[in-house]
C-alpha cells in the first residue's frame, strides 16, 4: 500500500533491490530539480511491465508525469515524448525481460539516434512477477520455472550489447548504493543523448544470480 | 451527339510511364474544367510487371474509374491479350506498332517511340499518345498545349518537342479516319478545384486539422502519407519522422499524444496487426491517437498493390479485451480530406484512438474536388486540464480533461486497470466503472451526418468507404431504370449516428456491396439488428457498376418482398 494512495496495493517482497533504485531515482530527481530550477512535473517517468515497472506508482514526494505502458515498449513510448517535447527530461524504468528480451528491437534504434533520455534497467535475471521464469540475464544451466533441467542458451552480457549498439552513455550499478547509483542516475540525464544505467537488483525471491 | 464521357485505360509494363501517361491526361483535363477519376493498379515490384491506369473524363462529376473503355491504350502484346475484352463495342485499341496484334478492326497502330523521337524528345511518347486520344475524342489539342506550357515552365526546348509530339500523334491518328464522337466541352466551375489523390488528401485534412507529429513505417499501400509529412510537416513544433517499426510507430504516437500533441501514424493491414497492443494501450490510456489503415488485400503480406475492404473488423476490434474503436471511412478524396480532419477532431474528443479506414483504390485514385475553404474547417482542440497537483485524471463516468506534462496535475497514464489517480488495481468495482467509463465516452461521437435518400423504400442499399462511388454509380442507374429503392451512406462507421441506425432497423432489407469475403459491414450491421445481406467481391479490384447493378437488383428481388418499379 502506498501512503500517496491507500487504494494501491501493489508491494515488492521485503528486501528486493527495486527499493534501492526507486530511493536512487528519488534522490536524483529532486538533485536535478534542485540544480534546474524546473519542479517535478516537468520530468516524465516511462515504465516497463513487471516488478520494476511498478516503480513509477511508489514514488514518494512530488510526483513527476508517469506513463505505465505495455510491455517492452518503454522506449518507443519514451521516444515520442521526447520528439514531442524536447524540454522534458524523460526517464524510462524497465527490467530485464522487459528491456532485454521483448524490448530488444527497440535499443539499438534509439542508439542510432542517441534518444536524450536516461534508461534505468532493473536487472535481476529472472521474470519475478510472473514468478520465476528464466530472462535473458538468467545464467545458463540455471533452474528456473521455465528451464526445470537448466537454462540451455547462455547469459546475455547487456553492457557488451550495449557497446556494440553504439549507446553514447553507459553506467552499471547497484541497488544496495542508493546515493552512488543516484550519482550515476543523475550523470544519465545530464548527458545528452542515449544514457543506460543498468543496475544489479537482486529478486530476492526468486534468488537467481545475475552477476 | 456529343458524348458526356471518356474512358481510356493505359497498360504495358513497370516504367513504362502507363501512370505517368493516365495522370498527364487527368491533369490536363481537370485544368480546362473536366470531371476527372483516375485509377491505378501495379504489382509490388520496382520495375517491369503487368501494371494499368485509367482515367475517366466527364463534363459531370465522375463516380467510378467506368465499367468499359473507350479506348484501350497498349504498350506491349500482354497488355493487348489482358485488357482487349473490356473495351466497348465501338471503342479503338491503340497499340505501338512496334509488336503485332491479332487481326482486330478496333486496332490502330502508332510507332509511339519513333514519334517521339521525331518530335525531338525520346520521353514524349506519352505525349504521342495523348496526341491521339485528343483527335479520337475530338478535344481541342490546345488543352494539352496550354498543360505542357504550365508543367514544363521555362524549359522552352522541352515545351517545343512535347508539343510537336501530341502534333504528331494526332495527325497519326487522324489519318486513321477513326472517331469516337466529340466529347462535350468542359464547364470551367466557378470555383477553384484541386486534382489530388487520396493519400494527399488525407495529409493535407490531417494538416488542416492541425496535426503536430507524424512517425510511421514504410508499408504500401501507405508510403505517400510518410512521404508527404516528412517533406511537408516541418514548421515550428512540428515533427515528422520515419521509425523503425509499426510498433514503434503507435507506440511513439501515444507518448507524443501524452505530451500534448496531435499525433498519428499511417500503415496497412500488416502494420494494423502490429499495432494491436498499442491500440489497445491508447484506449485503456484514454490518449487520443489517429491510425490509418490503407487497406491492401489478404491477411500477413496478402495482396500489398490491391485493394480491398476486409480489415473493418480488425479495425473495430484490433485489440483484446473490451475494446470498440470508432472508425471513420472516406469514400471519395474529397471525403479523405474531411475525413481526416474529423478522425483527429474525434480523438481529441474523446481522448482515445480513431481508425480512419482508407484502401488502395483510394489511396492512388486522382479525383477532381472543390478546393476546401479552411476558413470553414472546424479544427477541435483538446480539453486540456489546468488546476493544481492532485488531479484525479480517471475520475467518473465520463471524459475529464487531459492534463499536459510540464504543468500540474500529474498522473500516470496506465495500461493496467488503474484508479482515479492512474495507479494499478484489481478492485472489481474499478474496473466496472472504467469499462463503463471507455465506452460511455463513444457518446460523444453519436453526432455523424449520413446522406439519406428515398428514406421510406423497404430495400435499400448501403455501401461504405472506396465503394461508394460505384454503388452510387449503380443506385443512380437503378432509379433511372425506375426501380424503388433507397440509399443510405455514412463515413462515420462506428459508432454510427443513432439516427440512422434507427432507420435502418426498419428496413426490410439493406444491401451491403463491400470489397471482402465475409459481408464485414453487414455482419456488424445485423450485429446492431439490421436485416444486411453483403454483396462481396474480393478480386484485389474496385466494383464494376454494371455488375453491382445486376447484383442488387437480383438481391433486391430474391426478397418476398421485391424491388418493384415504380
Amino acid at each position: 500500500m502506498s501512503a500517496k494512495n491507500p487504494e494501491y496495493d501493489f508491494k515488492w517482497c521485503p528486501g528486493c533491490g527495486d527499493f534501492g533504485v526507486r530511493r536512487a531515482l528519488e534522490f536524483a530527481v529532486a538533485d536535478r530539480s534542485k540544480r534546474t530550477g524546473l519542479s517535478m512535473e516537468n520530468n516524465v517517468v516511462v515504465a516497463g511491465i513487471g516488478c520494476s515497472g511498478n516503480l513509477v506508482h511508489l514514488l514518494e514526494g512530488p510526483q513527476p508525469y508517469g506513463f505505465h505502458g505495455i510491455h517492452g515498449r518503454s522506449l518507443p513510448i519514451a521516444l515520442g515524448v521526447k520528439m514531442a517535447r524536447p524540454e522534458l527530461n524523460v526517464i524510462i524504468v524497465a527490467g530485464d525481460g522487459d528491456f532485454l528480451s521483448i524490448g530488444a528491437e527497440h535499443i539499438g534504434p534509439q542508439a542510432a539516434r542517441n534518444l536524450n533520455v536516461c534508461c534505468v534497467i532493473m536487472d535481476n535475471g529472472v521474470y519475478g512477477l510472473t514468478k520465476g521464469q528464466s530472462s535473458p540475464t538468467t545464467h545458463f544451466g540455471q533452474t528456473t520455472s521455465s528451464t526445470p533441467y537448466g537454462k540451455i542458451e547462455d547469459a546475455m552480457n547487456p553492457l557488451d550489447m550495449y557497446l556494440t549498439m553504439g549507446v553514447s552513455f553507459i553506467a552499471s550499478g547497484f541497488s544496495s548504493q542508493p546515493r552512488v547509483l543516484a550519482k550515476l542516475i543523475g550523470e544519465g540525464m545530464d548527458h545528452q543523448g542515449f544514457a543506460l544505467v543498468h543496475v544489479q537488483s537482486p529478486c530476492t525471491t526468486s534468488m537467481t544470480p545475475t552477476t | 451527339m456529343q458524348r458526356q464521357d471518356f474512358v481510356a485505360r493505359f497498360a504495358g509494363e513497370g516504367g513504362q510511364g502507363v501512370v505517368t501517361a493516365a495522370e498527364m491526361l487527368a491533369r490536363a483535363a481537370a485544368s480546362v474544367g473536366y470531371h476527372v477519376q483516375t485509377f491505378a493498379t501495379f504489382p509490388s515490384q520496382i520495375m517491369g510487371g503487368p501494371t494499368w491506369t485509367q482515367t475517366r473524363i466527364s463534363t459531370t462529376p465522375v463516380l467510378s474509374p467506368g465499367d468499359d473503355l473507350d479506348v484501350l491504350v497498349a504498350l506491349n502484346r500482354e497488355a493487348y491479350d489482358t485488357h482487349q475484352e473490356e473495351v466497348r463495342d465501338g471503342g479503338v485499341v491503340l497499340h505501338d506498332s512496334a509488336f503485332d496484334i491479332p487481326s482486330d478492326n478496333r486496332a490502330i497502330g502508332m510507332p509511339f517511340d519513333e514519334l517521339a523521337k521525331q518530335a525531338g524528345e525520346a520521353r514524349a511518347a506519352n505525349m504521342v499518345i495523348i496526341g491521339a486520344l485528343a483527335h479520337l475524342v475530338n478535344m481541342p489539342l490546345s488543352y494539352f498545349e496550354e498543360f505542357v506550357r504550365q508543367r514544363f515552365k521555362g524549359r522552352d526546348a522541352i515545351i517545343a518537342s512535347n508539343i510537336k509530339a501530341l502534333g504528331l500523334g494526332h495527325e497519326h491518328a487522324a489519318s486513321s479516319e477513326v472517331q469516337l464522337g466529340e466529347l462535350g466541352s468542359p464547364t470551367k466551375p466557378a470555383y477553384e478545384q484541386l486534382l489530388i489523390k487520396g493519400n494527399e488528401a488525407l495529409c493535407l485534412g490531417a494538416m488542416a486539422a492541425g496535426l503536430d507529429f507524424y512517425v510511421g513505417y514504410p508499408i504500401s499501400p501507405a508510403t505517400p502519407i510518410l512521404v508527404f509529412m516528412e517533406r511537408n510537416l516541418v514548421d515550428h513544433g512540428k515533427f515528422a519522422y520515419q521509425v523503425s517499426s509499426e510498433i514503434e510507430a503507435i507506440n511513439s504516437v501515444l507518448g507524443a499524444s501524452f505530451s500534448g500533441k496531435k499525433a498519428m501514424t499511417a500503415t496497412s493491414g500488416p502494420g494494423l496487426s502490429l499495432m494491436s497492443e498499442g491500440l489497445g494501450l491508447g484506449w485503456i490510456a484514454e490518449i487520443p491517437a489517429v491510425v490509418v489503415d490503407v487497406q491492401r488485400g489478404g491477411p500477413a503480406t496478402g495482396l500489398p498493390t490491391k485493394t480491398e475492404q476486409s480489415d473493418l473488423l480488425a479495425a473495430l476490434h484490433p485489440a483484446h479485451g473490451d475494446v470498440r474503436l470508432p472508425i471513420i471511412a472516406p469514400g471519395s478524396v474529397e471525403e479523405c480530406f474531411y475525413g481526416m480532419i474529423n478522425a483527429i477532431n474525434w480523438a481529441e474528443r474523446y481522448q482515445g484512438p480513431v481508425i480512419l479506414l482508407s484502401e488502395h483504390s483510394l489511396a492512388e485514385r486522382s479525383q477532381n474536388i472543390l478546393k476546401p475553404d479552411l476558413s470553414k474547417v472546424v479544427v477541435e482542440g483538446r480539453k486540456v486540464y489546468k488546476g493544481s497537483d492532485g488531479y484525479l485524471r480517471y475520475d467518473g463516468f465520463e471524459m475529464s480533461p487531459f492534463p499536459v506534462p510540464g504543468h500540474p496535475g500529474s498522473y500516470v497514464a496506465n495500461g493496467s486497470e488503474h484508479d482515479a489517480m492512474g495507479d494499478t488495481t484489481h478492485l472489481p468495482s474499478r474496473h466496472v466503472q472504467m469499462t463503463q467509463r471507455r465506452f460511455s465516452k463513444l457518446k460523444l461521437l453519436e453526432n455523424g451526418t449520413y446522406e439519406a435518400e428515398n428514406q421510406s423504400e423497404p430495400i435499400a442499399v448501403m455501401t461504405w468507404g472506396g465503394s461508394k462511388g460505384p454503388t452510387q454509380e449503380a443506385y443512380n442507374a437503378l432509379i433511372a431504370q425506375g426501380y424503388r429503392i433507397g440509399w443510405y451512406y455514412t463515413t462515420q462507421l462506428h459508432p454510427l449516428p443513432p439516427k440512422l441506425l434507427e432507420e435502418l432497423r426498419h428496413k426490410e432489407l439493406v444491401i451491403v456491396p463491400e470489397l471482402n469475403y465475409q459481408g464485414q459491414f453487414a455482419s456488424i450491421l445485423r450485429s446492431m439488428g439490421v436485416r444486411a445481406e453483403a454483396i462481396t467481391q474480393y478480386i484485389g479490384l474496385p466494383f464494376k457498376v454494371r455488375e453491382l447493378v445486376k447484383n442488387i437488383t437480383e438481391m433486391a428481388n430474391s426478397h418476398k418482398k421485391g424491388m418493384v418499379k415504380a
